[in-house]
């Protein structure tokens, strides 16, 4: 061969060997991602009703506008009204209408939102318990996606993952996954429909873009456990999480819902004060405490109450992946016991069956009924109960029981709660 | 002409005594009714794979199929036409005028005045009775010496009488020497312009016979070249008359590659271009009409591919042309990758010339419909060469960015039913028609890409390649020269296969993409291997210098026994390697070897 060639031949490796490195670096962040084979925005919604019949007299309200709670929507002339109000007793009092003793019923909005439909004209006749207008809730806006997913994808579907979301607009929009829900499409594969939870959509707002029924593309990331996820520590992959621990418990903390409900409550003394106080050291001298885990700090504070003495056992930080780092920072958080516990991967995510948390030291289990809950086992523990399943059962059930069967789920969603959800 | 024969009946042998042609007939498959049926079933099978291509419901995403698409349509738009030319070939040319010639091209009275039996290479050789003189072209370039002296023996020993010419383009005095023993006439240039066809036109202007035959320095031609080719010439609108290449060094990938892929032409397209009258010249074992190649100004230079081109030009005065499907010299296929490669990049530029310079669909050229089909052909064939190119990179795509070619719900196994339904029916048209199948062919083809790839961009940005003679091994050089974009989609496939595994392995399943990684890895690497073998074995046998045979003007009784002076000047019974090459007639007319 002549040098020509030579250099030719050992040139041309060397780009070869570049295409495949950076393609391969594209696959295995590809590899974390799905896209949406169909996705659009959705919004819970009520519908305002008259219990009288009766003639419309007053539209305040088009479609498309925004109402806030307790605005009048429209008025009605009802002789029932007449008729019911001349007895005592004889129209309840409800936040959605007000009646005057004329005759005249006003609709008004329980909740604020956005005016979707408006069946009615003014004098039109409306008959007693028809359904007059729909409204979106305000704050309700979520994203519902499909994907079409092999089962070892579906299985690397997270609660909390993070959800790159498209508009039309071609704006980005950041989301997470809130709700799972699945079913077997033929030749095996999975339909999963995923509820995502974006803050940053407004209903009505962005030129309409935000209101439901517009489609968008989701990409969802999914937790990376490929070999070539430990090749290429990737600072694409922002996905972190906490592992805090409660009495015998531990709860991920990436797998607690936001909330700008918990955001607001932070200037709160009291509440700064419980992260101050964490025996384990101070989170934020590691320099890996995000503001999602100070907020699932404060949720498990509000749920459990006094009950909450937290002790951050592990923190796992995509952005610090390297055990290296992880491992200087769990030093940092001076909490020595735990310090060899950092490496491990979550096995495969089912929502319909408990999974373990596999480790060196550590076995979690996720509960099937508390799913954002993972028991751990310390690791003497996990001697006495390796072989034993149904003890491992049994640890699943009595914090089932110390949290109600309803447990941390129902307290999280109090009853201002925005959650779209079930 | 008839008449003249009755008042002067022939006395000689008849042809069945002289030669049973039919057996010699190499593609009698073409007139099996079982060859329709199979070419019936491909048809199917290869319509069914279009539609199952163009379906809008399998459609996947839009790079992969585009390169699916356009690299299963030329290869179906080629296997169909191809298959169209396979099923024309079954009219015999030899029609009776040639038979008739054919019987009357020797005479006995003048046999025995030119010598008797024992020298079949002096007699007469007459149409319609008129004596024919006829020439033989050895176009020599480089090649080694005992190459050229067998194939100079052969070209002397063949039956009539003619003149053959040794044409050295090579400027070699061994050879002028070795012309001089054998006795054959040595012609030597000043310049080289024009190369093989420079050296043709530049002895046509020493040679005066009406007709020239032209064998490159590598083919030995068969005893009964002339007596099978020259009765066409009794159709004053023959041309030239152009008879196979077949290979005797069938001894390694390369070749066994390359030489199978050619016999599918020789056997099936040329008959059936025949039939078009489209069979074009392959430049050697072929026999021209002097007055035709004259008037369109001599062989044409301005080409490497002179041959094809010569041809066109031919069609286009509206000469005919004859192929018969008959061995009549047997050579050498490339059998280094650096000839390979060589042979291939002059064809596949001589095709897409063609295509640049002279579209056969334009109506400036002057052709036949039917020529217009198969010249158009002719150019376009090379597109299938190059379109392992893109289907090389379809897997990689889907391993790396999960760009599918087709729809996600088509499974595997569908794929692989319309597969087998194109491919498969392909391999089993091959088998019925070339009685075997060989997986070399294969190979040869996948890994040849860019070479055409590199033809059809010389061809289109104009840049001339240097034009070095097939077979010709002068100054060898290690194959990988030739061969650094097949290495590096070998070493890209490797990893990509490497990469599609891992993942496979992650999602435990086994995809499509990177069984055909794979495949395609083993097949590119095959292909390596076979260079690292070439490689270590031209380093291992030393190319023995060129040595000067300085044997002209010695007595006979001195010269090197290998290059032993022409057997008709031996005694009879004299068994050197040359006189097995001469027919020797026994008195019942036979041959005896």
């Amino acid at each position: 061969m002549t040098w020509a060639n030579r250099f030719r031949l050992v040139i041309g490796l060397f780009a070869v060997l570049a295409i495949v490195l950076v393609s391969t670096l594209v696959l295995s962040v590809r590899q974390t991602e799905v896209t949406s084979a169909s996705a659009s925005v959705k919004a819970l919604s009520y519908s305002v009703g008259s219990d009288f019949a009766g003639t419309v007299t007053e539209l305040k309200v088009k479609e498309g506008d925004t109402v806030k709670k307790g605005e009048p929507l429209l008025t009605i002339q009802s002789a029932a009204v007449v008729t019911a109000s001349s007895v005592k007793g004889g129209i309840p009092a409800s936040a959605s209408y007000t009646a005057s003793k004329d005759g005249m019923l006003t609709l008004n909005a329980t909740e604020a939102g956005v005016v979707e439909k408006l069946g009615v004209q003014v004098g039109g006749f409306v008959s007693a318990g028809s359904a007059l207008a729909t409204i979106d809730r305000a704050q309700s806006l979520y994203v519902l996606a499909k994907f079409r997913l092999d089962p070892y994808d579906f299985s690397r579907i997270q609660k909390g993952a993070r959800v790159d979301l498209v508009m039309p607009d071609q704006r980005q929009v950041t989301g997470t996954v809130s709700q799972i829900r699945v079913t077997t499409a033929g030749n095996g594969s999975a339909s999963a429909e995923v509820e995502v939870r974006a803050p940053n959509l407004t209903l009505g707002g962005d030129n309409g873009l935000g209101s439901p029924g517009t489609p968008v593309q989701a990409t969802l990331r999914l937790r990376d456990d490929g070999p070539l996820g430990e090749v290429f520590p990737n600072a694409l992959r922002a996905q972190s999480a906490l592992l805090l621990e409660c009495g015998g418990e531990c709860f991920r903390t990436d797998h607690m819902p936001t909330d700008e409900r918990v955001t607001k409550k932070w200037t709160n003394p009291q509440i700064l004060d419980l992260s101050g106080r964490n025996e384990t050291g101070d989170h934020q001298r590691c320099g890996i405490l995000h503001q999602k885990h100070k907020q699932a700090c404060l949720l498990l504070h509000e749920a459990l109450g006094s009950a909450f003495q937290h002790r951050a056992i592990l923190q796992i930080d995509r952005e610090l992946s390297t055990p290296e780092r992880l491992r200087r920072g769990c030093a940092d958080s001076g909490q020595g016991r735990l310090v060899r516990n950092e490496l491990f991967r979550l096995g495969p995510l089912d929502p319909t069956h408990p999974v373990q948390v596999h480790s060196d030291r550590v076995r979690a289990h996720r509960h099937p009924q508390l799913d954002n809950v993972l028991v751990r086992l310390e690791s003497d523990q996990l001697t006495q109960h390796r072989t034993s399943v149904n003890q491992r059962q049994l640890a699943c059930e009595r914090l089932a029981q110390r949290f109600g069967s309803r447990g941390l789920e129902e307290r999280r969603r109090g009853p201002s709660d925005r959650r779209p959800s079930q | 002409m008839a008449t003249s024969w009755k008042n002067k009946p022939y006395r000689g042998r008849r042809r069945n005594d002289i030669a049973p042609l039919a057996r010699k007939v190499e593609n009698s498959a073409v007139e099996s009714p079982t060859l329709l049926l199979f070419v019936l079933l491909a048809a199917v099978g290869v319509l069914a794979y279009t539609g199952f291509l163009l379906n809008p419901a399998n459609r996947g995403d839009w790079l992969p199929y585009g390169l699916v698409i356009t690299a299963e349509m030329i290869l179906v738009a080629q296997a169909l036409v191809s298959m169209w030319t396979i099923l024309s070939g079954g009219l015999d040319p030899r029609t009776f005028t040639f038979h008739h010639a054919q019987e009357r091209l020797f005479d006995a009275a003048s046999i025995e005045r030119a010598g008797g039996p024992r020298r079949p290479q002096d007699w007469p050789m007459y149409l319609e009775s008129k004596r024919i003189d006829v020439d033989v072209f050895i176009t020599v370039f480089g090649e080694p010496l005992d190459k050229i002296a067998k194939t100079v023996i052969a070209a002397m020993a063949m039956r009539g009488r003619h003149l053959t010419w040794v044409l050295d383009d090579g400027d070699s005095d061994a050879v002028r020497d070795l012309a001089a023993d054998l006795g054959a006439n040595y012609v030597r240039r000043l310049s080289h312009n024009g190369a093989k066809a420079g050296n043709v036109n530049h002895a046509l202007s020493l040679a005066s016979g009406e007709y020239f035959a032209i064998f490159d320095a590598d083919f030995v031609p068969d005893p009964d070249f002339l007596y099978e080719t020259v009765p066409f010439f009794i159709d004053d609108n023959v041309a030239f008359v152009q008879t196979p290449q077949a290979y005797g060094n069938m001894h390694n990938l390369i070749s066994r590659g390359a030489g199978f892929m050619q016999s599918v032409f020789y056997r099936y397209i040329q008959p059936g271009r025949n039939r078009f009258n489209a069979a074009f010249c392959v430049g050697t074992n072929v026999i021209f009409r002097r007055k035709a190649i004259e008037q369109i100004g001599g062989m044409v230079t301005e080409s490497k591919s002179e041959d094809v081109w010569t041809s066109l030009r031919l069609h286009e005065r509206g000469w005919r042309s004859i192929y018969i499907a008959v061995t009549l010299a047997t050579g050498d296929a490339p059998d280094t990758i650096e000839a390979y490669s060589k042979q291939q990049l002059r064809w596949a530029s001589g095709g897409f010339e063609i295509l640049l310079r002279r579209n056969p669909l334009s109506p400036r050229t002057k052709l036949t419909i039917d020529q217009r089909v198969q010249y158009f052909v002719t150019a376009t064939h090379y597109l299938v060469g190059m379109t392992p190119f893109l289907l090389i990179l379809v897997p990689p795509l889907e391993i790396y960015f999960d760009l599918r070619p087709v729809n996600l719900s088509v499974t595997w196994i569908t794929w692989l039913l319309f597969y087998v339904g194109f491919y498969g029916v392909q391999v089993l048209l091959a088998f019925h028609t070339m009685g075997s199948f060989r997986p070399e062919t294969l190979v040869m083809a996948a890994v040849s890409f860019p070479i055409y790839v590199r033809a059809f961009v010389n061809v289109f940005s104009g840049h001339e390649q240097k034009w070095v003679a097939t077979g010709a091994r002068n100054g060898r050089s290690s194959p990988f020269n030739f061969i650094i974009p097949q290495v590096l989609f070998f070493a890209f496939v490797l990893l990509t296969s490497a990469v599609g595994i891992v993942k496979d392995y992650g999602h435990q399943t086994v995809t499509l993409a990177t069984a055909w990684n794979v495949t395609n890895t083993i097949v590119l690497g095959v292909f390596v291997v076979t260079a690292f073998r070439e490689s270590r074995r031209a380093r291992i046998v030393q190319q023995p210098a060129v040595t000067l045979y300085p044997t002209f003007g010695r007595p006979v009784s001195e010269r090197p026994v290998h290059l032993a002076p022409l057997p008709v000047l031996q005694r009879a019974g004299a068994s050197s390697e040359a006189e097995r090459l001469v027919p020797v007639f026994d008195n019942a007319g036979r041959t005896v070897s």
